[in-house]
């Protein structure tokens, strides 16, 4: 994937924050360290970073650092779920995801008085990719089952999903990021969304 | 952890397989052959393990080699540390001889001695005293400052005199207060920087000031 790349001293000339304040980042895992990028230029090596996800990710940290931990910070960025649970009126008082999203998914895999953050980032990436209209509730069980499945197998790793379509048959894709995957021309991509920013989303959500 | 966990003591040569202990000493030749977890680490004479560490305190005193990466809360080495992986820790303290593969991050970093760092030194308070020579790749954090150590004895100073002189070499150095002498450098980058004795640098960006003694060498400097 082509992605453009910001140099490190334009990174800290857009943002205003110092080297410091960078490397601490860094050893606190608030920057995941496959952002930092080693390239060869003229004038020697140079680190540079994915822009739009750096950008993104320090306008958050700026954002919420007065209110938070660096550790509590770092927690909410990690790929590794969070150990909670969330009472079933709590998620809709809070409006973490639509009624419609919370019933369907109680109607597929059960219902509860509370779920674990497991079930809530199911129930959370569910709610997103029924919200964009690109995926239809029937197939909305192919997500589930490929999410209860096979989301552990990333554990502490961000993945990503995807729905792809050939003929009217629909299937869901999860693959670790970075990574490419390609497919024939008959074969559209719908929908790909990065598991781990839904995390963060949701994460940001319960905080 | 609810089992409490046991000791390995080696006292003469041993060997152990590794797992999950509450204190570790070695007082001769011992061998760990495989990953250890445990509170506490010491090695007097010989130590070897094959896999990583995972420690809160870490001290060498001899000879010590590390094949996988080492996670230490305080790390001391007091004689010669060498690890094959990364080093990740709160305090790292050298008075002896280190040398780590990759990453180097703790919070507080200090040497009074010799290390060899083929990845980033990533700390937020970093006090090297140069006794012989340092190579690192790279260096990052906050506060950085690289002095010449005093030498210990007359005898010292006769042996260092011998060789090089103690010097820092690095690729990048960037942090807020940056203050450096006999380092070597391609490009210094901080918010204050001083340059002391004996500097030979390419290249100097800094943001609010900066010092250049009459003895460093530095091709140009510039005000971002």
């Amino acid at each position: 994937m082509d992605e453009q790349l910001i140099s490190k001293k334009e990174l800290l000339e857009l943002t205003g924050i110092s080297y410091g304040q960078l490397y601490r980042w860094k050893r606190k895992d608030l920057i995941p360290e496959e952002w930092f990028i080693r390239k060869s230029t003229f004038t020697g090596q140079e680190t540079f970073f994915p822009k739009a996800k750096i950008l993104a990710r320090i306008d958050k940290i700026i954002d919420m650092k007065d209110n938070l931990s660096l550790n509590e910070l770092a927690d909410m960025f990690s790929p590794n779920l969070a150990e909670m649970a969330l009472h079933k009126s709590d998620i809709i008082n809070r409006g973490i995801v639509s009624t419609m999203a919370l019933q369907y998914f109680t109607d597929q895999t059960g219902d509860a008085d509370a779920f674990t953050f497991e079930r809530l980032i199911h129930m959370y990436v569910l709610d997103r990719m029924l919200h964009t209209g690109e995926m239809s509730l029937e197939e909305g069980k192919g997500l589930l089952q490929v999410l209860r499945d096979h989301y552990q197998r990333f554990e502490g790793r961000s993945c990503e999903l995807m729905l792809v379509r050939k003929m009217g048959v629909s299937t869901f894709l999860l693959s670790a990021s970075p990574g490419e995957v390609y497919f024939d021309n008959g074969t559209k991509l719908v929908s790909h969304i990065s598991l781990a920013s839904c995390l963060e989303e949701l994460k940001a959500k319960l905080t | 952890m609810s089992q409490h966990l046991r000791d390995i003591i080696i006292s003469g040569m041993g060997s152990s397989s590794g797992g999950s202990f509450q204190r570790v000493r070695i007082d001769g030749v011992g061998e760990i052959n495989g990953d250890i977890v445990c509170a506490s680490f010491v090695s007097n004479g010989k130590g070897k393990i094959a896999g990583s560490i995972q420690t809160d305190k870490f001290e060498v005193r001899g000879m010590c080699t590390v094949k996988g990466n080492m996670q230490a809360v305080h790390s001391r080495i007091d004689g010669t540390a060498s690890i094959d992986g990364r080093l990740i820790g709160e305090t790292i303290e050298i008075n002896g001889t280190a040398s780590v593969a990759f990453d180097c991050e703790a919070e507080q970093f200090k040497s009074h001695g010799s290390f060899n760092i083929g990845g980033l030194l990533n700390a937020g308070a970093i006090d090297i005293k140069l006794l012989h020579s340092c190579h690192v790749r790279e260096i990052g954090g906050e506060n950085i400052s690289v002095k010449q150590g005093k030498p210990l004895s007359v005898f010292n100073k006769l042996f260092s005199s011998l060789f090089s002189s103690p010097h820092l070499e690095t690729d990048t150095i960037e942090g807020d207060k940056v203050v450096l002498e006999y380092t070597k450098a391609r490009v210094v980058r901080g918010t204050q920087v001083i340059i002391g004795p004996g500097c030979e640098i390419d290249l100097v960006e800094y943001k609010q000031s900066v010092q250049l003694h009459e003895n460093a060498q530095v091709n140009s400097h510039i005000k971002l």
